[in-house]
This record gives structure tokens, C-alpha cells and sequence, in this order.
């Protein structure tokens, strides 16, 4: 019988064999890969981490210097081109014009003069993080010359080099309150799904405490209690906080979800078995599994305590100056004056939507790369 | 010979995918008789249940579309068939079939009732749709409906919601609402494939039992050889889209020609007889590099050059047909 | 079904005796006692020491019995609320706390509800399209704008429809809940009117982001309901596509959204405070931060306390709907 087979040609084996060598983590990375939007955010999150990170050799001013001159300027264009040709990249001068009657100041751009714009110009001094002096900026045109290009506030300074210095402490608060809250989540909530009981319970009840007041609310009566004379720095703190303080719950109730389900695998009733010790099963066996869902729950979670943040701050019961966030600076737009009159004083809100848009798009396809099967 | 009820011929059903064309029904013929039980045999992904939602009209668009054949159907002897086909599946007419003159019912009794509505609504439904009864007659024949399948209690099981009953009881739901509005055929997809052994044969004497009452015809489609036994007058087999082998239960059970058919019929134990029981070589390629020529010639121990051809099928005696270069050879 | 319910206001005790607990220390949190504030105050006014004012200052002490023990503090405050519906005097406003939110409150309240209700009747439709027709261009602009609206602060949709109002319709009253001709004037179907004239951009504000999130919410449910084996037995059945969508999918659809009301509350509840905040409404969010920077304490306490319980009876609401909604659910 065996003579009369007669194999057929199989094309199909060699492909087979390619497969299935990959780790799970080069798994996560080639789904991640594929997810258009989720590179996208993942991109645009480290482009913000990168611009607040060089911060003051970014931001073409010093953002606490008051340009009295030059209050409430409307955004510097940048030009090329004049009535005599192509030039190196510039702004015009301003000419300032102040109505008596209106009580309106005009500014119009002033053609006699004309500032070049240099790439590692000279402008203010900043230390670079304690570590040296410098007055090297990114882009300028020269110290103590104008070039808004985003406008100025009430006081004359800059939007540009305050979104820059500001976006740090925004994006910083986020990442630290996440840091702090998944410590303290992930941490009770393996305890709650491992242990099960009387833990479990308690800890559930807290958390359920948390939730049963409304976030914002609770937020600013936590950071009201903030001592009022306490410096900017420690305020900073203060913030992270409260917000970590408030946020751990859903990060805990969450891992504790996935722990309750990884609990009863496989692999991790052998390890007990097996006789491993609890702290064993849990740092060996279930942390170590958890990792990609830990990660995708931080980073969706990272919005929400920037959005926290500069509500906070714009209430005036967040971030206090010197320091200044997104929220903070919008806070000046509450006025419905100067916001018809100003509308640039929005910019750092777009600012807010741009980052919370780019962690939600990466952790969407974090999280569709960790785990393909569910889609919520 | 009767007129036949359903009558297939050449269906081709294919699903369009990022991957590719997946060929899942691909030229199938095949006609069903009033008051006659067809069986449709083969393993997972053969395409019979595609066959099945295709006759209802019921295949996902896109990806799947009907891409050739036609699907006659007569709703009485005498008047002229309608090319199911045709229809818009979405409209009037169709719907006027489905569920009145044909009726299907599913594998998973778990879910394929609505979880938050009672079972007498479920059926009521039908009746109120296609037979003009008002709310209480509807549900006095969906009552009646549950007491025709036997249900315990039926005037209280009514007002059930489906997780109060049992699978067995689920399926016997299922089974009164395909029925209540007497179909002219009745198509089962795998009705006891997911019910326990003792359960499955009381479905199976219910479904004979209510085939005789009501005269209607049934396709039945199961890998469970042993049901078609016991329940079908005919039997196709199919495999990857084709059929390759059809013709009465008593034949195909004495005289298997295709070698997938007897395959099939080796890897099944019978009972009293001592016998190593053969399962089928390799398992079935990959839906969208299915080979050339005859699709089971990679498993097939007698496959030959010939077969890389596409065999057709064959009338080899009378109301016997195989798709099998074998034939061909000894004849 | 009385049962579940019995036992769920019984599981309510212990939850309202740590959230009174909670509002209890946020009112004790700030250094010195609330008396601090008003003794600063007296100072600046000069007053400090003369006989009225030292006099007033020992009444008060005396009436909130600010010597006592913190327990003690705590019980006497808790019970003069159970039994009087007295939560103290606000020092800012020189009222009753009471008095001076409960119509704040219930602005607040009706105003959350209010956007529930606008935040469904927008979402569900537009969730049903997106899972019916996957993919579409409409799909993808849905779920973009759901993003955007996602990714925005409440108080930054306020700014924006209120720049929005004042360049491009050049508005002339901009926020509040009523042009001020109408404030305090007797109720008329013209002051009806121009209340819905403003009553729709809090409305706006507060509920884009839960808009976004239940459309996100009822897309993905309809699309996992829309492949299950009952809905092909609906078709089945000869039933029209919409009924099939409708009972079979979108009802079902909906108990998700129904359970996860418990979430979808307290954020619209922030939103409300934060967008009477910005917008200046008559809610208790204005005067719950007033509170809050001038450490009048009491009252940001009874209002975290009052918020806290109504999010609880919402909650309790909720899953009693749900329970009468999906018949899988046992009372246990």
C-alpha cells in the first residue's frame, strides 16, 4: 500500500518552521510595531519628553523675565521674504501704538528693523540643571531682542519659553504621580488578589471609599490642605501627592483583576506546588507576568493625572509660581476679557490635549500589542 | 421522483479577507426531497455550515458573498422554485422564508438564545411575525410550541429566561421556535454536538418524532457520523468546499467509494465489531492554500498524478455519486 | 428584589460613616482650628481685643466646643447633622451651610443629571452607527472626535465655547445660567427660554468627555454582542436587521453602560463643579472653591459629605436598574 503513496509536493512545511522563536517580548514589540496610531503617540510623547527635557536651551527666553514693552504681543511671524528679496529668516521690530480713547494698545510690525533669527543665539543665562552656565539658546536673536513667537502674557513674557519650562512640570507630575500610585497599586492589589479575605476585603473597602467621592472635588480639598506658605518646589510635591494619593485605586483594582486571573495558571499553581514561598510566587512567578499589563495600565492611566494636574493648578490650588504649569498658564484665560482679546493665552490647552492624546493613542497600542485578545 | 423541496446547484460561497479568497463553498450541488432527511458530513471548515447560512441567506457581507450557483426553493409542491439567491437578504421576501418556511437551529443552545428575554418571547416572536397572532394566541402557541418538544411544565418554562433552563431544555427551546411556524424545512446545524451523550438522543428521537408530525425536511449537518445513521435518508460529504461523495445513508454506509469517505467511516468505532479503528492521514490544509486538483489527494493513500486534475462528480450507479479518480480508472 | 435592597442600604451605613469620617478630617486638616481665619480677620480690622469681637470669638468656641477631644468634635458634628440637618455655619458667607447649598446643590445635581441624560441620547445612536457600520468614514470620525473629546479638561471646553462665543457670535452675556436681566426675576416662559439659551453649553462642556467614553463603551459591546450565536437566530427567525439590532443587540448593549453608571457619575459630577467654576453658574462648585481658599471649612466638608452620599444613592440607583434590566443578575 505504502508504494502506491506517492507524496505530493508541500510547499507549507518550510514556512512553518520559521515561527514561533520568538520571546514574548519581541512578540509585544512586532504588534506594537503595526499599530500606526500607537507609534504615532509613543513618537509624539517622546518628541515632549525631549523639548521639556532640553527646556531652557529650547525656549528662546527667560520664562520668568517681564518684557514691559511688549505685554499681551500677539505671535511673531517669521519671514523670508521682504520687498528686497530673500533673506536669512527673521522678525521685524515692533512698533507699538496705544489708543487713548479705546484704551487698546495695537502693536504692528516695524519693517525699518529686522532681527535674524540664529540657531545657538545668545540670550539670557540659565543654569542647565545645577550641572553649568550658559547663555546658548537653540534659537534667538540676540539677548534682550524680541522674537515672540507665540506671543506674550500680562506681564511681557514669553508663551513659548513658559509652555516649555511649564510642560515640564506637567508632564514630570504625571510621571511621578503614575510612578508613586502604581508602586502603591500594584503593590496592594497583588497582596488583595493573591491573599484573597480579610485583606482583601479591607483593602477593597478603602479603595471604595476613594471612589465614592468625586475625584475633582476631593482633589482640591486634599491640595487646599497644603500649607498656603509652603515654597513652590515642596507644593510640587504636595501635588504628586495628592494625586497618587487619590489615583492608586483604579491602577490596584485593575491589578488586582489580572492577578485574581493569573493566580489560578498554570504555571503559577505549580510554582505552589511546588512548595515556592508566597513572596517567591508573587516576585518570580506573577509579577514578572504582569509586567506588559502593568505598563499599559500606567500609561493609560498617565492622562488622567495630567488632566488632574492642570485643573488643579488652573483652580489655583495647584502648582503655585514661581513654578508654572499647562494649567497654570491658563489660568490667565479664565478672564473672558482677555481671552476674546488674547486667544493665544489657549495655546498651553492644546498643549494638554496633544499629550493626553499621544499617551492615550501609545498605551491604546501598548495594550493591543500586550494582550491581541481583548479589545477593551 | 418528488419535485425537490431545496435544490443547490454549483454554489460557490467565497470570504474576501485581508489574507486572501477563502474558497469556502465551492461548487456545491446538492437537492433536498420533502419530508426526507439530508445529512452533510465532514470535519470542521469543510464548508457545510456555510452551505447552510447561504441557503438562509444569513453569510456576513462583506467578507462573504455568493459568488456563483443558484439555491431553488419551492414553498409548496406545486408552485415554481425561487432562486434564493436572488433575494436581497435584508429584505421582505427572504425574511418572509426565514424562519417560516425555513427554519434553522444552532450547536451552542448556550448561546443561541437572547439572555434577557424570556424563551415564550423568543418563540412568540416568530409566530407574531409570520403568522399575524396577536400577543396572548402568540403566547399560547409558543406554550403549545414547548409542549410539542416535550418541555416539562411548558405554561411555566415560558416565562423562563434561557439560564434558568438546562442545554438539553435550551435546545428543545430552540427546536419549539424553529417549528412553531411549521417550516417546510428545517436546517440543523450540529444540534447535539454540544449536549451530553443521553441528552443528544432524546433530541434526536424528538427531531425524528416532530419530522413525522409536521413533514417537514431536514438538513442536517453534523461530523457525527453516528447521528447521520440514525437520523438521514441521504448523505453528502464534504470536504474543503466540494462534495465528494453522495448518495443514500444505506449506500454510503455498505459501499464508501471516496477515499475520504472511507476514511471517515475507519476512524469511528462501532460497537461488536473488533477493529483497529484508522484515523485519516495529516489534517486539513490551510483554507487559503488549498491544493490543486483533488483537495484531499495530500492525504489520500491512493493519490496518483492524475489527481493534481480536478475530478468531477460522478454518477457511478444509480443516485450514487463520487468525485474520485479512482472511479474513472475502474471503470 | 426588596431583599437586595434592604441589604444594600445596610452595606451603605459603613461606607456614609467613613466618608462622614473623611469629610470630618478634611475639615479638621488645616493648621489652628476654623477660628484662626476669623481671628486673622478681626486683626486686620482692629478689632482684635475689643469686647464684642472676644465675645463672639468664645461663643463660637464655645458652640462648636473647639476644646474638645477630636472624637468628640467628630460625634457632636455628625450628630447635630443626623438629627438637625445642621453641618455648621460657613464663616465667608455668615450663613447656615445648609441654606446656603441646598438649592446650589440641587442646581448642581439637576445639572449632572441633566447631562446623563443629553450624554445618552447622543452617545447610544452614535455608538450603534459606529459598530453597524465598522470602519466607515463616519466609524473613524466618530472615533476620532471621541478622542479629542477624551483628551480635553472640561475647564479648557469651557474657555474655548466661551472664546468661541464672544469672537465668532459676539455673545454679549457670556456663562451663568441666565442673562442677567432674568436673575431673581419671577419664572416666565422668557426666562425659560434664556435659560436654555445657556443651559446647553455647561451642558456641553460637561458632557463631551462621558459622550465620548459611552460611545467608545457602546461600540465595542454592540460589536462583541453583534457576533454572538443569538443574534444569527434572530435573523433566523425572519426578523427586519433593525430589530434584530435593536432587541437583540442594543438592548444588551445597554447593561454594560447601566453598570458602569457608578463610574460615569463622579466624573460628571467633577465636571459639573469644575464647569460652574469657569462658567460662574449658581452651583455649589464656585462656592465649594471659595470655601476652599479662604478655609472655610465647613462648608467644603458638607459638601464633600453631601456629594459623596448622593454619588452612593446614585450608585445604589444603578444597580437596581441593572438588576431589574438583566434578568442573569441574582439578588445574593
Amino acid at each position: 500500500m505504502s508504494s502506491a503513496v506517492q507524496t505530493p509536493p508541500d510547499a507549507s512545511v518550510e514556512e512553518t518552521t520559521t515561527t514561533a522563536t520568538y520571546s514574548q517580548r519581541e512578540l509585544i514589540w512586532r504588534r506594537f510595531k503595526k499599530h500606526r496610531a500607537g507609534v504615532a503617540g509613543g513618537c509624539v510623547v517622546l518628541f515632549l519628553y525631549v523639548c521639556v527635557f532640553l527646556g531652557e536651551f529650547l525656549a528662546p527666553h527667560d520664562p520668568a523675565h517681564r518684557y514691559y514693552n511688549y505685554v499681551h504681543l500677539p505671535a511673531q511671524r517669521v519671514h523670508i521674504f521682504s520687498e528686497d528679496g530673500i533673506h536669512w529668516p527673521f522678525v521685524y521690530g515692533i512698533k507699538k501704538a496705544f489708543d487713548r480713547q479705546t484704551g487698546i494698545k495695537t502693536y504692528t510690525e516695524d519693517a525699518a528693523v529686522r532681527y535674524p533669527v540664529y540657531p545657538f543665539a545668545r540670550g539670557a543665562e540659565y543654569t542647565f540643571y545645577g550641572l553649568f552656565r550658559t547663555d546658548i539658546h537653540l534659537l534667538g536673536t540676540g539677548k534682550g531682542n524680541p522674537m515672540f513667537l507665540l506671543g506674550t502674557d500680562r506681564f511681557g513674557r514669553d508663551m513659548l519659553s513658559r509652555i516649555i519650562v511649564g510642560g515640564r512640570v506637567s508632564l514630570t507630575i504625571g510621571l511621578l504621580a503614575v510612578f508613586i500610585s502604581l508602586t502603591l497599586g500594584s503593590a496592594l492589589g497583588v497582596i488583595s488578589g493573591y491573599y484573597g479575605g480579610h485583606v482583601d476585603n479591607l483593602i477593597q473597602r478603602v479603595i471604595e471609599l476613594i471612589f465614592a467621592f468625586p475625584s475633582i472635588p476631593i482633589l482640591m480639598a486634599l491640595s487646599a490642605i497644603l500649607p498656603p506658605e509652603w515654597p513652590s518646589h515642596l507644593v510640587f510635591m504636595g501635588i504628586v501627592t495628592v494625586l497618587a494619593l487619590v489615583g492608586w485605586g483604579g491602577l490596584a483594582r485593575e491589578i488586582r483583576g489580572k492577578t485574581l486571573s493569573i493566580r489560578e495558571a498554570d504555571f503559577v499553581l505549580a510554582a505552589r506546588v511546588a512548595g515556592a514561598k508566597d513572596r517567591r510566587v508573587i516576585f518570580r512567578h506573577l509579577l514578572p507576568s504582569m509586567f506588559s499589563h502593568i505598563i499599559v495600565i500606567a500609561t493609560l492611566a498617565i492622562p488622567g493625572f495630567i488632566l488632574g494636574e492642570s485643573t488643579l493648578s488652573f483652580l489655583g490650588l495647584g502648582i503655585k509660581p514661581p513654578m508654572t504649569s499647562w494649567g497654570l498658564l491658563l489660568s490667565d484665560a479664565m478672564n473672558i476679557h482677555s481671552l476674546s482679546l488674547y486667544p493665544w493665552l489657549l495655546l498651553p490647552g492644546v498643549c494638554i490635549i496633544i499629550a493626553v492624546l499621544a499617551f492615550n493613542f501609545l498605551g491604546d497600542g501598548l495594550r493591543d500589542a500586550a494582550d491581541p485578545y481583548s479589545s477593551r | 421522483m418528488t419535485q425537490p423541496l431545496l435544490d443547490i446547484r454549483d454554489l460557490k460561497t467565497y470570504f474576501y479577507t485581508d489574507d486572501g479568497i477563502v474558497r469556502a463553498v465551492d461548487g456545491v450541488s446538492l437537492s433536498i426531497v420533502p419530508q426526507k432527511t439530508l445529512g452533510v458530513v465532514g470535519e470542521s471548515g469543510c464548508g457545510k455550515s456555510i452551505t447552510a447560512f447561504s441557503t438562509m441567506r444569513l453569510i456576513p457581507s462583506p467578507p462573504g458573498k455568493i459568488e456563483n450557483g443558484q439555491i431553488l426553493f419551492r414553498k409548496n409542491p406545486d408552485s415554481d422554485p425561487i432562486d434564493l439567491t436572488q433575494l436581497n437578504p435584508k429584505g421582505a421576501q427572504m425574511r418572509g422564508i426565514r424562519g417560516n418556511d425555513i427554519a434553522m437551529i444552532f450547536q451552542e443552545p448556550m448561546t443561541s438564545l437572547s439572555p434577557v428575554h424570556t424563551v415564550g418571547n423568543q418563540i412568540g416572536e416568530a409566530i407574531r411575525l409570520h403568522q399575524n397572532a396577536d400577543k396572548t394566541e402568540a403566547r399560547e402557541r409558543a406554550i403549545d410550541a414547548l409542549n410539542k418538544v416535550r418541555l416539562p411544565r411548558p405554561d411555566r418554562q415560558v416565562d423562563a429566561y434561557p439560564h434558568e433552563l438546562s442545554g438539553g431544555m435550551r435546545q428543545r427551546a430552540m427546536i419549539a421556535m424553529a417549528l412553531s411556524c411549521n417550516p417546510n424545512l428545517l436546517i440543523a446545524d450540529e444540534p447535539t454536538t454540544a449536549l451530553d451523550v443521553t441528552v443528544q438522543s432524546q433530541i434526536l428521537d424528538l427531531m425524528r418524532q416532530l419530522q413525522s408530525d409536521i413533514g417537514m425536511a431536514i438538513m442536517l449537518i453534523t461530523h457525527d457520523l453516528g447521528v447521520v445513521a440514525s437520523m438521514a435518508d441521504y448523505v453528502a460529504v464534504m470536504y474543503l468546499g466540494k462534495i465528494v461523495e453522495y448518495s443514500d445513508t444505506r449506500t454510503i454506509f455498505k459501499n464508501p467509494r471516496h477515499p475520504y469517505t472511507k476514511g471517515l467511516l475507519n476512524s469511528i468505532p462501532q460497537v461488536g465489531h473488533k477493529r483497529r479503528l484508522v484515523p485519516i492521514e495529516g489534517a486539513i490544509p490551510d483554507p487559503f492554500e488549498i491544493p490543486q486538483g483533488c483537495a484531499f489527494a495530500p492525504r489520500c493513500p491512493h493519490a496518483t498524478r492524475q489527481c493534481r486534475e480536478t475530478p468531477q462528480l460522478l454518477e457511478i450507479e444509480s443516485g450514487h455519486h463520487v468525485s474520485c479518480w479512482l472511479e474513472k480508472r475502474e471503470t | 428584589m426588596i431583599n437586595y435592597i434592604i441589604r444594600r442600604l445596610l452595606h451603605m451605613i459603613p461606607t456614609l460613616i467613613l466618608i462622614s469620617m473623611v469629610s470630618f478630617a478634611v475639615i479638621q486638616a488645616p493648621p489652628g482650628d476654623m477660628l484662626t481665619s476669623r481671628l486673622a480677620e478681626l486683626a486686620e480690622q482692629g478689632e482684635l481685643g475689643s469686647e464684642s469681637a472676644m465675645a463672639q470669638i468664645d461663643a463660637l468656641r464655645e458652640r462648636y466646643g473647639l476644646n474638645d477631644p477630636i472624637y468628640v468634635q467628630y460625634v457632636r458634628w455628625i450628630w447635630k447633622i443626623i438629627s438637625k440637618g445642621d453641618f455648621g455655619q460657613s464663616f465667608t458667607y455668615e450663613m447656615d451651610v445648609m441654606e446656603l447649598l441646598v438649592e446650589r446643590l440641587g442646581l448642581t445635581l439637576t445639572l449632572t443629571l441633566s447631562t446623563l441624560i443629553f450624554t445618552w441620547i447622543i452617545a447610544i445612536p452614535i455608538g450603534i452607527y459606529s459598530a453597524t457600520r465598522q470602519y466607515s468614514i463616519g466609524d473613524y470620525g466618530f472615533t476620532f472626535l471621541g478622542f479629542i473629546g477624551l483628551a480635553t479638561p472640561n475647564f479648557l471646553l469651557a474657555l474655548v465655547i466661551m472664546f468661541i462665543q464672544v469672537s465668532v457670535f459676539e455673545a454679549e452675556s457670556v456663562g451663568g445660567l441666565l442673562s442677567p436681566e432674568y436673575i431673581g426675576a419671577a419664572w416666565s416662559w422668557a426666562k425659560v427660554v434664556d435659560l436654555l439659551k445657556h443651559i446647553w453649553v455647561p451642558i456641553l462642556v460637561i458632557g463631551t468627555g462621558s459622550t465620548a467614553g459611552v460611545i467608545r463603551i457602546m461600540r465595542g459591546n454592540l460589536l462583541d454582542i453583534l457576533g454572538q450565536q443569538h443574534i444569527q437566530t434572530g435573523r433566523a427567525k425572519g426578523l427586519k436587521e433593525g430589530k434584530v439590532i435593536v432587541k437583540y443587540g442594543v438592548r444588551i448593549a445597554i447593561n454594560p453602560l447601566v453598570s458602569r453608571l457608578g463610574l460615569e457619575l463622579p466624573g460628571l459630577l467633577s465636571g459639573a463643579v469644575v464647569t460652574g467654576i469657569v462658567l460662574g453658574l449658581p452651583t455649589a462648585g464656585p462656592i465649594f472653591l471659595t470655601a476652599l481658599t479662604s478655609q472655610d471649612m465647613y462648608l467644603a466638608g458638607a459638601f464633600l459629605l453631601l456629594s459623596a452620599t448622593f454619588l452612593l444613592v446614585g450608585n445604589l440607583l444603578a444597580d437596581i436598574l441593572l438588576a431589574w434590566l438583566d434578568p442573569r443578575i441574582r439578588y445574593e
